[in-house]
């Protein structure tokens, strides 16, 4: 590994020792640029002109430009599904730019694959502009793997009546990195997350998730389902910023992580911020072992232990999964997580 | 038709802000030097390995930073502040032997008269000493020791203390340890044998007189096995034009099957630098409760955090901050849970208004072995109008698969289906208002003695009129 950069940082940052204030990923010497937009219409784009805020933030911004990662913006043609699915040979770092245009809609699948890779890294940021009355689906299928450092990055705006719908299953593999900021720019504007999430044999998840309102009555919701064994590591920070203006507006995080055992590290920072009034926001969050009740009508009905660990993991997937809009991209990654668990 | 605006009374701080005259003080000079720290060392007759302590301190001092996370306190120049200032008067025991200016001041804020009514004990610290500290008979026949730290520290248990002294709060902590380390000053002793229930609560005072000076009292109370205590804690101090500084340190050890409530109303000046260190160690089946009320200060950084080292020991906070302009309160709670089956209940709330900025940080951690942990977090925060600022930061560290861990936040304005509901059953709009914020800060007073509840209230004084908004 050549490169350690700090991404996914808190703000405003609380105790050091809590070790949470941001995470130190290391990164290979060299990575390709342009494997994710390989058969895909694109075209180049000046994102400085987008202004847009990332998950992940500066540190990666700064990395991506160092290892050449030239930001394009991939034309979806009218197409009911964009679905990108790759297979990760060897480190890669790109940046896809989609813009949806005044009331259009846009169906986004992406899906990450790899075989073992030690000492890879593939490296994905997003970029989406929501026009006024737009709507943006994305699904993501994260399965890396053993030993490819995955880091993926969203960054979006939303103007006046605009929609973004962020779905993401990680599936367990290798270690995983994400980032996502949405900017509620326009009034009336709304942003749902949802995250599915297993992690097992000692892989790490860090996430930094922010909801930024800066427009009234502006809506966002994230949603983290997910569980963890075998010391496996999950940093889940997400923000709920209510920027002064933004009167009206609703926010609410939740998350509901399975520790399946005693060797797991469960952290969530789940940050409200607000200068403004007349808003509401929430969290909530429910972290614990599965119901020994529910364990026990499993195995009653001859599902042994294992297997109905098993499904509670398939069931923390699909919770995420089944918020998937498009129908084809629904069904394509309820079928990953039935072949997987 | 005209709209009336809610009108949220400022703390009305007038019996705060009286100033006495401190002219016949004894002032060390302002700033922080090895010579200083000898100083006080001097003054205070300290024994060798207090010295020592001292002085090391002041080395992790001088090594450490401010804190990077927070709120600015780039307005505190230690270079300027008095960390020794002793009033001109010894300890008394009685009220009648405390210099009239000082005793009225104590007067106003109403101590000895809650002493008369409802305590079993008091301390009254002026500046960096203590110049008043008195006991019921019967809770001394009890073998309960309350006395001043100067006094412990040479006294019975002096070695109990040597024993003790920082080893909940090290000075390698942080900055503001380090600093209390070398220039502590005044505080309270307290010792409650095993099985002994003291059923009246005893209380600290600590009055900061001097513009410019620091407060750095150190607080030590072992609650033995069985045994039950309620301390209360006070503290104010007059407005200046220039920035003063409390520094102070709370060790809290709470023995197997005891139970200690400490509570806190704190009312300094806007021109403190409140960074407070407070914690407890709970042993096997005890509980710790914490009633925290923070109303004053310009800048506060306070967490009063809890280790539940025993099994099914148990800790319950609850605490309300009050900013109004000019204030940003970073407050909150820390708890580690180590034992099985040990609980935590957490419930904070926080009102901001007119520019102030309110911080509620938390951190729960469960480590591997505290199986069966329970703990539940709660951070309400109201905005009174959208000029001020609130932030909710809290932490959940989670490392083994037998615990319930709940947490839930709430952030928002008045709510109207309220205000609607209650107008619908006949009451004004305005009443209506005033009853849903008045209600907002009710289950901390209800935690707390009735003379402290109406001060409480007296400090909030929520008057209302007309509509919010």
């Amino acid at each position: 590994m050549a490169e350690t950069i700090k991404i996914n940082s808190l703000v405003p940052p609380t105790w050091n020792r809590l070790k949470v204030n941001d995470v130190a990923v290391d990164m290979p010497a060299s990575l390709t640029a342009g494997v994710f937009s390989e058969g895909l219409n694109t075209e180049t784009v000046n994102v400085s002109d987008w202004n847009i805020e990332t998950g992940c933030g500066a540190g990666l911004s700064e990395f991506l430009d160092k290892n050449g990662a030239k930001p394009v913006l991939v034309k979806t043609d009218g197409a009911k599904l964009l679905a990108i699915k790759k297979t990760c040979e060897s480190s890669s770092a790109d940046v896809l730019c989609f813009e949806a245009g005044e009331g259009e809609t846009i169906n986004i699948l992406t899906d990450l694959t790899s075989g073992e890779k030690p000492d890879e890294a593939s490296v994905l940021r997003i970029l989406i502009k929501a026009g006024k009355g737009a709507k943006v689906n994305l699904a993501q299928v994260i399965r890396p793997g053993k030993g490819l450092t995955v880091v993926n990055d969203i960054g979006t705006v939303a103007e006046e009546n605009a929609q973004i719908n962020i779905v993401q299953v990680f599936t367990d593999g290798s270690d995983i990195y994400s980032g996502c900021r949405t900017d509620l720019k326009g009034k009336e504007a709304y942003s749902e997350n949802r995250v599915g999430l297993v992690r097992t044999n000692g892989q790490t998840l860090d996430m930094n998730y922010v909801m930024k309102h800066l427009a009234p009555k502006t809506k966002a919701e994230i949603n983290v389902s997910g569980a963890l064994s075998k010391n496996a590591q999950k940093t889940f920070r997400g923000t709920i910023d209510f920027v002064r203006g933004c009167s009206e507006s609703d926010g609410a995080e939740s998350e509901s992580m399975l520790l399946l055992d005693d060797t797991v590290v469960n952290k969530t920072v789940p940050l409200i911020l607000c200068t403004e009034e007349n808003v509401a926001g929430s969290h909530g969050a429910t972290i614990g072992k599965p119901a020994e009740d529910m364990i026990f009508y499993m195995m009653s009905r001859g599902i042994s232990r294992e297997k109905a660990i098993k499904i509670l993991e398939r069931a923390s997937l699909e919770a995420a999964a089944n918020h998937i809009e498009d129908d084809e991209a629904r069904e394509y990654v309820l079928g990953i997580i039935a072949e997987r668990y | 038709m005209s709209e009336e605006k809610t009108y949220v009374e400022d703390i009305n701080r007038t019996i705060y802000d009286v100033v006495d005259d401190d002219s016949d003080a004894f002032k060390l000079e302002q700033g922080l030097t090895e010579d200083i720290v000898r100083q006080i060392s001097d003054q205070k007759q300290d024994p060798e390995w207090m010295r020592d302590f001292r002085l090391n301190c002041l080395k992790l001092y001088n090594k450490s930073q401010h804190p990077n996370w927070g709120p600015s306190i780039e307005g505190l120049d230690m270079n300027v502040i008095y960390t020794y200032v002793r009033p001109n008067t010894k300890m008394q025991h009685t009220w009648d032997e405390v210099p009239e200016d000082i005793k009225n001041t104590f007067e106003r804020l109403g101590i000895p008269q809650a002493e008369r009514t409802s305590l079993a004990g008091v301390g009254a610290q002026y500046d960096s000493e203590l110049v008043y500290h008195n006991m019921q008979k019967e809770v001394e026949e009890q073998g309960v020791v309350y006395c001043d730290f100067e006094s412990a520290l040479k006294g019975e248990y002096a070695d109990l203390i040597h024993e003790k002294f920082m080893t909940l709060l090290p000075p390698t902590d942080h900055r503001y340890n380090a600093l209390h380390g070398a220039v502590w000053s005044g505080g309270s002793f307290v010792y409650v044998p095993k099985g002994v229930k003291v059923s009246v609560p005893l209380q600290s005072y600590f009055r900061l007189n001097a513009k410019g000076a620091g407060q750095f009292e150190h607080t030590l109370i072992i609650v033995e096995d069985d045994a039950d205590l309620h301390f209360i804690e006070g503290c104010s101090a007059p407005k200046y034009n220039v920035a003063n500084l409390h520094s102070g340190c709370v060790e809290l050890f709470v023995g197997k099957n005891a139970k200690l409530r400490y509570s806190t109303i704190e009312s300094w000046s806007k021109n403190m630098y409140n960074l407070n260190s407070k914690r407890a160690l709970v042993q096997e089946g005890g509980r710790m409760e914490w009633v925290s009320g923070s109303f004053g200060s310009h800048v506060s950084y306070l967490y009063p955090s809890t280790i539940l080292k025993g099994d099914n020991s148990t800790m319950e906070y609850t605490g309300i901050a009050f900013a109004g302009a000019g204030q940003d309160l970073d407050t909150g709670m820390k708890v580690v849970h180590l034992g099985k089956n040990t609980s935590s209940v957490v419930n904070t709330k926080s009102i901001s208004k007119d520019g102030g900025v309110n911080t509620t940080r938390t951190s729960v951690q469960v480590m591997p072995q505290a199986k069966g942990a329970k703990s539940v977090v709660s951070c309400e925060s109201l905005m009174i109008d959208n000029i001020s600022k609130s932030d909710t930061i809290p932490v959940m560290d989670i490392r083994t698969d037998d615990a319930d861990v709940g947490h839930e936040a709430t952030i928002g304005s008045i709510s109207d289906e309220a205000v609607f509901y209650m107008m619908s059953r006949g009451m004004s709009e305005a009443d209506a208002r005033a009853l849903i914020v008045s209600g907002f800060a009710d289950n901390v007073s209800r935690e707390l003695p009735m003379e402290y509840a109406a001060e409480m209230n007296n400090l909030i004084r929520l008057e209302m009129k007309g509509t919010i908004g």
